[in-house]
């Protein structure tokens, strides 16, 4: 019965659940904590290890899936803001890259990951905002209610 | 001056909490459309600014907050 449970709780990784594991936990550590619960969903358990890096602007984050030898087998790459695409055209809804060698792997990763990057997106612009707003005014008090609001108290 | 600031899922809302002594309300207004513009920009949400009354936010401050984007309690 509970595996069941597990089982249904598992195929729902939709946009709910992606925000649901964004309100737990920071972004970086919410999207590696994702991503392994998707492979875990494809029986990929313990096959791969999982590992989610940002820039120093907080624009894009990369993930990458490695084997237990290190070979990479995807990666996503998830930007957070407008850039300015290959065409050179400016696009303004965050873009999502999921690539590889390990075509199996960046299918089964690709429909869950896509409902993920929104809300994702907007927590790390949350936090990247949050992080500017301490750098320039004094805060006193920040808090997280369990609904997923932010409350940041300042000083202006 | 004390002021909180709201990220909600699809919205910000920066609050002047009552009851704060000697808060310059003209200056206050100032600031808080500074800053409800750079977060609008940033995060390209919604933002309203609450707890500012209302007769602090005419004439070209009225005019910049709605100019940005921004709304408040009317």
């Amino acid at each position: 019965m509970v595996c069941g449970f597990l089982a249904v709780q598992r195929l729902k990784l939709d946009a709910n659940v992606a925000e649901e594991i964004l309100r737990a936990a920071e972004p970086m550590a919410a999207l590696e904590q994702f991503v392994t619960e998707v492979l875990v969903k494809h029986g990929a358990t313990g096959a791969y290890t999982v590992s989610a890096t940002i820039n120093e602007a907080r624009t894009y984050a990369v993930v990458t899936v490695k084997d237990a030898r290190g070979a990479e087998h995807a990666q996503v790459v998830i930007y957070t803001q407008a850039y300015a695409g290959h065409s050179g055209r400016r696009l303004t809804d965050p873009k999502l890259v999921i690539q590889g060698p390990n075509r199996t792997l960046v299918d089964q990763l690709a429909p869950d990951v896509e409902a993920f990057a929104a809300p994702f997106a907007m927590a790390l612009k949350k936090t990247r905002t949050r992080l500017a707003v301490r750098a320039r005014l004094t805060v006193t008090e920040e808090v997280t209610l369990p609904s997923g609001a932010i409350i940041q108290r300042v000083q202006v | 001056m004390n002021v909180e600031i709201i990220y909600l899922a699809d919205s910000v809302t920066l609050v002047v909490p009552p009851d704060q002594e000697g808060v310059d309300f003209k200056t206050a207004a100032a600031k808080l459309t500074e800053l409800a513009r750079t977060l609008a920009v940033e995060l390209q949400l919604p933002v309203t600014i609450e707890g500012i009354p209302e007769q602090h936010l005419r004439g070209d401050e009225h005019e910049r907050v709605h100019a940005a984007g921004i709304t408040h309690g009317h």
